[in-house]
């Protein structure tokens, strides 16, 4: 299921909602759990018996773990098994086939494979379960002793599918322990629409541009035209994701859940460093925690940090997909990051802020080239027709791109930096009405975008 | 503190505002029956899907109930309208391949053909013509408003190539036993009157007579003794291209029927399958219904054919698409008989129809957007 | 204690290597062409007796156009009063799939309004008739023999 969708938001969100008021407070964890079982089972009715699994499993290896506090050997090795298992599940599914491939290009051999569906939210799960299971080892927090609560953090459906994803201790005394006004589920629609206006309204739009124009050919696409392409993707990608966590974030508040954010404006940063600070903090986070701190982080040598570095970002790129590409995009942040670190942090931020800002943003939409782009020869592709190896510097198409996307282009800049969203405050504080009529209307609006999903009109080309 | 009561409050007020329109909505869905048929759409509807557990595993219901809701959801037409709307708002002038072009016209793009499909229809026909070399034979192949109206394209808009495509497929064809019929002048120096309809994907009947009188010349046929009257026969006529775009849906047009005014000849119309005799080319209840462009030849039938009382011994045989029922009416006078097959729906032998009908000219009567795409027509004239 | 953990534990290793080999096993289909699983079926009991259909039949019986999909086979009876038929299509993409299920109940609610009334033992065929799904191939069958067309079926497209 997902969340920019009428069956969620008029049929599943409404009786979600109502069956956890109704019922008693001992039952209001429940009622989510089930609640979430079902909304994963609704997409993966396969794969749902999976996520049971991996729930029963760190389940049951949390309180093993938790319960052999004086024998540290028997602890770690049942950490370590822990950890195979939930890692071994993750590469089963995602990186099989990939695996496979990369040996068989290397070795020249052709191993065959059967190719299985991805179980969707697994690599978000996993990470969650992961990080509570190390943290019950490093003693940072108790075991959860009732299966339901256990459930219900791993498998919540609010950030189940696209996360933020969640440390455990970050919310174990929620789970207990939450306050829900009728303030905090205004504060919590609040969100949700932001974040599905976002969704619906801008990250799908520009999203169209960005896919028709990486189909074009090469004698159609000018070097702005190729521009425009990549911008709009970084558009699409940020809106919808930033989107996504917003409605997540949203949809905990309604049920008195307090996630991080998830996205801080990544687009105004003035260097990678900062813009790793602001996009997908909740993975940020996690990698350093649990990967970077623990390998020793930047107070070892600087050949260790190095090491530290590159193992991070390798295994964020990876994360992102099964596909080198993936790999090379973390390690181009990896690089930058190095960089900045040992050389020029410090003049960037002695140089006027517009070419910080320009700096970043290049860097940061190079970057999308090769996370767009799954194959060396499409990335190459791609730069082959950014610098005018295509249809020249412009074109007509170029032309009508512009013309019928611009206002698209400006409300997408505009809404990538705090500022409108400050307007809005001010003038929701001055007259709270038109802050109620601006989010009606965006939610009336992004509801006819969805509805218009399933449009279809019959197509009589062969009258 | 003032700005943080009235923080609360606007948020106080976000909860009741919003809970009261989810819940409003969602029972006002449970409460609406479920609509069949779609106006706007001109489709079915989806209706509540059947459950099995076979099913259910097979994702295969989830996916149809989720469409079942989307498609039935309350003010649901409203909620299209606010969509295209706001799309127009932000300057979109294009959806689902149709321009929103100037003067009123709805325009749709031209889908570049698979060059395996070209091949494999270039093929067909060629192989086809030669088997039936004793025959007349003839190739209208229509451009439409893509290629015509260009210049109604709005700012900076530019079609995919159909003139290069029909111009390839007519070369193709060149030294064949096909004449081909090349209306694109005639259609250009005439456009300013209307050969298009603005909201439709079809050629007025105008354009139509306007594409005659240039096959006229290639057919041989003498015009000088006909001519026609052109009768409006609705003002409500609209098209297929506004439900397929959401543009101009409330835009109604003219629909006129040429009849002739001297040298018109009397005819019955056989619809084969449906077993149905009647002595008039227009089916009037069509009218009354959405799809009007239907009152031609009753729209799609397999197999037609039309006996005339024309003093002509050639009997014609016209492979097509819907171009052709607005076409037909001015090829009357000159056959004794006309044989109309549509290659989506005709499963018999076409070569035994040849022999039995004893047809001595042929015409294929497409326009460029449904000719490309075509992959019926091969498997008719194929061997 | 720790033996019933170490226990649970086995147990669930084994669940869940249980689980994925039945993940690959099911929906096992090898990549046949029609045609070579069409040279099995005719080796099915009575298929000879069948009138083996073209491209025409397709559409006139099924309104189905053979050059949107990936193949197909049809055999029909040569007496119309018969109602034995068989049909297998390969679908061009997962989306057709469905449309091909259509097409077939559309075909078995025809032909039981053709006999309605009057055959018995037809409709009683159709409605033991055999619809099968397995990934792209779709398979349809009206017979007394139609269960063993069936098995030859399922078998042909095993890895």
């Amino acid at each position: 299921m997902i969340f920019s969708s009428i069956y969620f938001i008029f049929i599943f969100l409404p009786i979600v909602l109502l069956l956890y008021f109704l019922v008693p407070p001992i039952f209001k964890n429940t009622v989510l759990f089930i609640s979430s079982i079902f909304f994963y089972a609704w997409g993966e009715p396969i794969y749902i018996v999976l996520m049971l699994f991996s729930i029963a499993f760190n389940f049951m290896m949390g309180v093993d773990i938790d319960n052999h506090r004086e024998d540290k050997h028997y602890q770690k090795l049942n950490l370590i098994f822990t950890i195979i298992v939930d890692l071994f599940v993750l590469g089963f599914f995602k990186y099989y086939g990939f695996l496979l491939d990369t040996v068989n290009q290397l070795l020249h051999t052709n191993i065959s494979y059967k190719q299985l569906a991805l179980p969707i939210g697994i690599s978000f799960y996993t990470f969650q379960t992961l990080s509570y299971v190390i943290d019950v080892y490093w003693g940072k927090v108790k075991a959860q002793r009732n299966i339901i609560n256990f459930g219900l953090y791993v498998s919540m459906f609010p950030q189940l599918i696209a996360g933020p994803i969640v440390k455990y201790i970050d919310i174990e005394k929620q789970l207990k322990n939450r306050k829900i006004t009728i303030v905090t589920i205004g504060q919590g629609m609040e969100y949700f629409i932001k974040g599905l206006a976002k969704k619906v309204l801008l990250a799908n739009n520009i999203g169209a541009l960005a896919t028709e124009i990486s189909s074009l050919s090469a004698s159609n696409t000018s070097s702005l035209t190729a521009v425009l392409g990549v911008v709009a993707y970084s558009m699409q990608i940020y809106f919808d994701f930033s989107g996504y966590s917003d409605m997540a974030i949203g949809l905990g508040k309604m049920f008195g859940f307090t996630f991080m954010k998830n996205f801080d404006y990544p687009y105004v940063s003035k260097s990678i460093t900062e813009f790793w600070r602001r996009w997908h903090i909740s993975l940020g986070s996690w990698f350093r925690e649990y990967v970077y701190i623990p390998l020793g982080g930047n107070r070892v040598g600087t050949k260790k940090h190095i090491r530290n570095i590159f193992i991070v970002w390798f295994a964020t790129g990876l994360w992102h997909g099964a596909s080198w590409n993936f790999v090379l995009w973390g390690l181009f942040f990896g690089v930058l990051l190095l960089f900045e670190k040992y050389f020029f942090l410090e003049k960037l931020q002695n140089l006027p802020s517009i070419v910080a800002h320009i700096y970043t943003l290049v860097c940061v939409n190079i970057s999308w080239i090769f996370f767009q782009n799954t194959s060396l020869g499409q990335v190459g592709h791609v730069f082959k027709m950014l610098f005018g190896m295509g249809n020249g510097f412009v074109d007509i198409r170029t032309l009508y791109y512009i013309k019928t996307n611009f206002l698209l282009f400006l409300l997408c800049f505009l809404c990538c930096s705090p500022f409108l969203y400050r307007i809005f405050k001010k003038i929701t504080v001055k007259n709270q009405y038109i802050g109620l009529i601006i989010n009606i209307g965006l939610f009336i609006i992004s509801a006819a975008y969805l509805v218009y999903d399933t449009y279809n009109p019959f197509l009589y080309f062969r009258f | 503190m003032k700005k943080k009561k009235k923080s609360l409050l606007f948020f106080r007020n976000m909860a009741i505002v919003f809970v009261l329109i989810i819940f409003i909505l969602t029972i006002l869905n449970l409460l609406k029956k479920d609509q069949s048929f779609s106006e706007s759409e001109n489709r079915m509807l989806a209706e509540k899907p059947k459950f099995s557990v076979e099913r259910l595993i097979q994702g295969k219901y989830t996916d149809n109930f989720e469409t079942y809701i989307n498609d039935q959801f309350i003010f649901r037409d409203l909620f299209v309208k606010i969509k295209t709307t706001t799309d127009y708002l932000l300057g979109k002038r294009e959806e689902n391949h149709v321009f929103l072009g100037k003067k009123g016209y709805l325009i749709e793009n031209f889908t570049e053909p698979s060059s395996e499909n070209m091949e494999a229809n270039e093929k067909a026909i060629l192989s086809f013509a030669k088997e039936q070399s004793e025959i007349k034979q003839y190739m209208l192949l229509s451009p439409t408003a893509i290629s015509i109206l260009d210049d109604y394209l709005p700012l900076f808009a530019k079609g995919n190539d159909q003139r290069g495509a029909i111009t390839g497929f007519q070369t193709a064809l060149e030294g064949s036993q096909i004449e081909m019929i090349d209306v694109e002048e005639a259609l250009i120096e005439n456009k300013e009157k209307g050969v298009f309809y603005k909201t439709d994907h079809h050629w007025t009947t105008f354009g139509a007579y306007t594409a005659f009188e240039e096959a006229a010349k290639v057919m041989n046929l003498q015009t000088e003794t006909i001519s026609y009257e052109a009768n409006v026969v609705t003002y409500d006529f609209q098209g297929t291209l506004s439900a397929k775009s959401g543009f101009r849906t409330n835009e109604k047009e003219k629909m006129e029927v040429y009849l002739p005014k001297s040298g018109g000849v009397s005819y019955v119309v056989n619809y084969v399958e449906e077993q149905e005799k009647t002595t008039t080319l227009y089916n009037i209840e069509k009218l009354k219904v959405r799809d009007k462009y239907a009152m031609f030849l009753d729209g799609n039938h397999s197999q037609i054919k039309i006996q005339t009382t024309s003093e002509s011994g050639e009997r014609l045989l016209i492979f097509k698409d819907s171009y052709a029922n607005s076409f037909i009416q001015f090829l009357l006078p000159y056959y004794r008989e006309i044989v109309i097959v549509d290659p989506r729906y005709y499963y018999g032998d076409i070569r035994e129809l040849i022999e039995e009908e004893q047809i001595s000219q042929i015409l294929y009567l497409y326009n460029a957007n449904t000719f490309f795409e075509d992959n019926t027509l091969r498997t008719v004239i194929g061997s | 204690m720790d033996r019933k953990m170490t226990i649970l534990k086995i147990l669930m290793i084994c669940f869940l290597f249980g689980f994925l080999f039945y993940l690959n096993a099911k929906d096992n289909t090898a990549d046949k062409s029609v045609s070579e699983i069409a040279e099995q079926l005719e080796k099915g009991k009575n298929v000879n007796t069948l009138v083996k259909g073209d491209a025409n039949s397709l559409k006139r019986y099924y309104n189905l156009n053979a050059n949107d999909y990936d193949g197909f086979a049809l055999w029909t009876s040569e007496n119309p009063m018969d109602v034995d038929e068989m049909i297998v299509i390969k679908a061009k993409s997962d989306e057709q799939v469905d449309d091909l299920e259509d097409s077939i109940e559309t075909r078995i609610k025809t032909q039981k309004q053709n006999f309605e009334g009057y055959g018995a033992e037809q409709t009683a065929l159709l409605e033991d008739s055999i619809v099968d799904i397995k990934g792209k191939y779709v398979f349809f069958a009206v017979s007394q023999n139609a269960s063993s067309w069936e098995t030859i079926f399922l078998k042909s497209i095993k890895r």
